[in-house]
């Protein structure tokens, strides 16, 4: 798969969130292992540098974890993610209807497309 | 983040001259293990004359170059990895003697890997070098540099004249192949094809070095591209 | 590392060379073979033709070992292959040495070859008989044998073809450290090299006669016969010069060398 990144931006930001939709989207399961840096870089055709960048700040974030021995995987706290992907949800419904609200649009309008659109 | 305390190059205000032009003053930088890095300049700049330094094809007309604290030399051209943007291959050889011819004097150079990147690339070891077109050459010239187990890639204008099928295959071959912990360092004017995967970048300019700095650092402070960064920067 | 670079110094070189000194031989065995046809005037006339080519091929190839080997230090150390050679982790005088030594192995390559065509073709009874006697006078006057006499005659040409070697690696090298107008004074050099070599030659001659009276009148009072003596003498002494020539002119190129190459 060829990722386009946005040159004006880290990278590495940008493989961090890729990562984190994986993990929302379910492509990656609980508990999962994730890929080596080497293959990682491969994929994305990136520096393993900065893949090396992305699972450091994912690993800060609490979103993968090390064992030592087997490698880097997705965390098994179930709650964590649970947390996340709340809070990711919040943030673009949030972004979303600042940007509807600036453009003249109310609350009443808002809802009654969303569930005409949702069915 | 790590902080890497040996740098693997050093420049120390490297100056070189011929009779009375002038082509670097005061060049200073530095080169740290396990990084990619882009020389990033216009042509006639003064991008090949510091590779040329680095690989002891000139003598600086004053300042120090150090590669593991040594002046470049026997023991600094072992752990060098280095594609010119000519082809340097004697091309009254065929593939298999080119690949032999590297492996006795290169102890580093890893020649099974070598002939399974040829085999893919469907060249034939007894393809004499001279009948190969100049796209084949080049990937061929790639690949033995890549086989090295070098502690330093140096390419010169590696995407040069490609088509961009070639060049996603150069820029895939480059970071599967390197050795682990290796550093990279990549001249090229073609900056937006190689952006994304560098560490850190040198802008230079004229003969002088304008900048040295981390490659994310400088998207992060300026909210662009590092090509669009240098054109803003280089316009004529 | 030096063998190693020998074996493609050589091998570039012999890539040429290679075919005329296989065809100088040839021909020489072939001439020598239509000698055993029945004399007639057909024969004589293609003997003499093989035989002719044969000594015609033996010198090219010589002339062409001296311009290979000079193409090859220009090719593979200046132009686009000095890329390759420079970053190869080998000392430069490693790799001048190596120059060095597969010119002069090929040139004695070529100069043994030519000596074999000749006795292929022209050694046989009424010869060998003509050498016995010559040996007899020879070896009186020389204390010499004829072998010798040919050994010393070989070394001295061998050494003078050395020397045109190292005088065009001395303009090459030279030449080569300047950063414009390269040929021009590759020219200068090489042939500069060569005259003063030549100079120097006469000079040591003259000097010589001032303490040989003999010498002296060969050289001054245009006495034309020249003793045996005399003739080793000469021949000895321009052996030694020579070689005192081709380490002189071998040393100062090295030194200009690792002072440190500048590549285009």
């Amino acid at each position: 798969m060829n990722y386009n990144f946005d040159s004006e931006r880290p990278i590495y930001l940008q493989i961090i969130e890729i990562i984190k939709n994986d993990i929302t989207s379910g492509k990656y399961n609980l508990g999962d292992k994730i890929p080596s840096v080497r293959e990682l870089a491969m994929t994305f055709k990136v520096n393993p540098n900065t893949i090396v960048k992305s699972l450091y700040f994912l690993e800060l974030e609490g979103l993968i974890y090390t064992d030592r021995t087997n490698g880097k995987f997705i965390t098994k706290d179930l709650e964590l993610i649970k947390k996340y992907k709340e809070n990711y949800l919040k943030q673009k419904v949030n972004s979303f209807l600042k940007d509807l609200k600036s453009m003249g649009y109310n609350k009443e309008e808002v809802i009654e497309i969303l569930i005409k659109e949702c069915n | 983040m790590e902080q890497y305390k040996n740098g693997l190059v050093e420049f120390k205000n490297v100056y070189k001259s011929f009779d009375d032009k002038v082509i670097l003053t005061d060049v200073s930088f530095r080169i740290n293990k396990g990084k990619i890095i882009g020389l990033l300049g216009k042509n006639g700049m003064g991008k090949s004359t510091i590779i040329k330094l680095l690989n002891g094809l000139l003598t600086p007309t004053s300042g120090e170059i150090l590669i593991n604290d040594l002046a470049p030399g026997v023991e600094s051209k072992k752990i060098i990895s280095y594609l010119p943007e000519r082809s340097y291959l004697d091309k009254s050889m065929n593939v298999n003697q080119i690949l032999t011819f590297f492996s006795e004097f290169y102890e580093n150079f890893n020649i099974d890997k070598a002939r399974k990147i040829l085999y893919d690339l469907n060249l034939s070891e007894t393809d004499n070098l001279n009948k190969m077109s100049k796209g084949m050459l080049e990937k061929l010239q790639l690949v033995l540099v890549m086989s090295r187990e070098a502690d330093l890639y140096v390419l010169d204008e590696p995407l040069g004249g490609v088509d961009p099928a070639t060049r996603d295959y150069i820029l895939d071959t480059i970071l599967t192949n390197f050795k682990d912990g290796a550093s990279i360092l990549i001249s090229t004017h073609l900056i937006s094809d190689i952006e994304r995967i560098l560490d850190d970048v040198i802008f230079i300019d004229h003969g002088k070095i304008i900048l040295s700095k981390s490659a994310d650092e400088l998207r992060v402070e300026y909210n662009e591209s590092i090509d669009e960064i240098f054109r803003r920067m280089f316009k004529c | 590392m030096l063998k190693k670079l020998f074996k493609y110094d050589m091998k570039w070189c012999l890539k040429v060379v290679s075919i005329y000194i296989i065809i100088g031989l040839v021909l020489a065995v072939l001439g020598r073979l239509i000698d055993l046809f029945p004399q007639s005037v057909f024969f004589s006339v293609v003997g003499g033709i093989c035989k002719g080519a044969s000594i015609s091929f033996g010198i090219t190839a010589i002339v062409n070992a001296i311009i290979r080997a000079w193409v090859r230090m220009i090719t593979n150390m200046y132009k686009d292959e000095s890329y390759l050679t420079h970053t190869l982790p080998i000392k430069t005088d490693k790799i001048y040495l190596s120059k060095i030594i597969s010119s002069i192995t090929l040139v004695i390559i070529c100069i043994i070859t030519l000596l074999i065509s000749l006795i292929v073709m022209y050694l046989n009874d009424n010869t060998i008989e003509l050498i016995k006697t010559s040996l007899n006078i020879i070896s009186n006057n020389l204390e010499l044998s004829i072998t010798g006499l040919v050994i010393l005659l070989t070394l001295l040409i061998i050494l003078q073809i050395i020397n045109i070697i190292l005088c065009g690696f001395v303009g090459i090298i030279f030449g080569h450290s300047y950063n414009n107008k390269k040929v021009p004074m590759m020219l200068l050099y090489g042939f500069g090299s060569y005259v003063v070599i030549q100079i120097i030659n006469v000079l040591i001659l003259i000097l010589g006669s001032l303490f040989n009276s003999d010498l002296y009148n060969i050289l001054f009072n245009g006495v034309e016969t020249v003793e045996f003596s005399l003739l080793k003498g000469i021949t000895i002494f321009c052996i030694i010069i020579y070689s005192i020539i081709s380490f002189v002119l071998y040393y100062f190129s090295n030194k200009k060398l690792l002072k440190g190459i500048n590549i285009d």
